[in-house]
């Protein structure tokens, strides 16, 4: 296993460090070719 | 927004609550086997609640699966599932099980647990000559009868069913048997080689995945009350016109996801520690120590994968990454770089799609 590290609070956003969903709604921003934007949790699983 | 509802409804939680196992899979990536380590119930309890407060706080409900390991080797299995479903920040609840431990006393003490929604039953193989090879002698039948024990009893089954090269034909039976047995669902996922061996090539994957998409609107338009699942990466390349806004797809033809990896779900070890995905052995936090939200919110590494602009390869410049963003996982055990590309990705880029 390797380490892990964190990014200081100072380099990210107010809603990089509030919003949980950011990054699914930053994709959905940039969607150009209207893909319906869904993951795989919605089936299961990687076991 | 064309976000799935569930998406931002959901926080995913896979917890491996022991490492503790009776079988020793040929795939399995589990290095160990002991208790050594583990959370005591106690502890187990301070870190549920950890995780629990954070998904009020963001106004989310959780969406946990219970495993290991072998989750029913667990001394306090049933206490462990009771705390997940007894929780108001908790929706539903899965248990992924090599099913052996599995009678009809364990059946009627986990109809108790309302947010239970389905058993995921690991099966290789459509007959022991194949699935025993894979996990061990007798456990085929043993799987075989917590299957229709759970489905007498009206729990609903699904099915994990590990593609590696010793089974991979076994594909069309596997699917034959799901449909026999009354089985809800089945998901078919790529292996992910420890090594050289069990990797296949991109051919080999298209061939596959063709056929079970194939095979899968066949038994739709039949009728067949079984879900091929295929929200995950790579699949959106054998139609990608299914995965349009407005197509209203069926979920039994519907393909193609992001993996949920630093979007909508961890995965927890049975010492607390944080996963992105139990396929990907790089630890994100330790939830003993730090807090979900320093996790989710400050992790370098959930960082990068987030950004599907840092991707590499093919996956850097391909149309379809936000509905695929191949494995990470995959990238991860073939080159050592989980932001290389997908190495089972079969599609040939366009001409303009440059690096």
């Amino acid at each position: 296993m390797l380490e892990y590290s964190f990014i200081p609070v100072e380099d990210l956003s107010l809603e990089q460090l509030s919003d949980p969903d950011y990054a699914i709604k930053q994709i959905d921003k940039i969607n150009i070719n209207n893909f319906e934007i869904t993951v795989c949790s919605k089936c299961h699983h990687c076991r | 927004m064309v976000i799935n509802s569930d998406v931002l409804g959901d926080f995913y939680v896979q917890w491996h609550i022991t490492n503790k196992c009776n079988l020793r899979c040929k795939h399995c990536y589990q290095e160990d086997y002991t208790t050594d380590n583990e959370l005591s119930f106690e502890e187990f309890k301070i870190v549920f609640n950890k995780v629990s407060t954070t998904l009020h706080k963001w106004n989310k409900l959780g969406d946990f699966s219970i495993t290991g390991g072998e989750p029913f080797l667990h001394p306090q299995i049933f206490e462990v599932l009771n705390i997940v479903n007894s929780s108001e920040d908790v929706s539903r609840l899965d248990i992924l099980t090599n099913g052996i431990f599995i009678t009809q006393e364990i059946i009627d003490r986990l109809k108790q647990f309302n947010k239970l929604r389905y058993i995921q039953i690991s099966l290789d193989g459509s007959c022991p000559q194949v699935h025993d090879e894979i996990r061990g002698l007798g456990s085929f039948y043993k799987a075989l009868h917590a299957i229709r024990l759970l489905i007498e009893n009206n729990v609903e089954v699904r099915v994990m069913f590990t593609l590696q090269h010793f089974n991979m034909f076994d594909v069309p039976s596997i699917i034959d048997l799901c449909i026999k047995e009354h089985i809800s669902g089945i998901t078919i996922e790529r292996i992910i080689p420890n090594g050289d061996k069990d990797r296949f090539s991109p051919e080999a994957i298209h061939m596959i995945f063709k056929y079970i998409s194939d095979r899968s609107d066949e038994e739709y338009a039949k009728g067949t009350a079984l879900k091929i699942l295929k929200y995950r990466p790579l699949w959106i390349n054998i139609d990608p016109c299914r995965a349009k806004i407005g197509m209203n797809t069926p979920i039994h033809k519907d393909l193609g996801g992001l993996c949920s990896a630093g979007l909508d779900g961890i995965c927890i070890l049975p010492n607390a520690d944080v996963l992105a995905c139990r396929r990907l052995p790089i630890p994100i936090g330790n939830l003993q120590v730090d807090t979900l939200e320093k996790i989710w919110f400050q992790s370098k590494f959930l960082w990068d994968i987030r950004d599907k602009t840092y991707l590499k390869g093919k996956c850097h410049s391909c149309e379809y990454s936000l509905r695929c963003g191949g494995c990470r996982s995959m990238a991860y055990a073939y080159t050592g770089d989980y932001l290389e590309e997908d190495p089972h990705c079969w599609k040939e880029l366009n001409s303009n799609n440059t690096k």
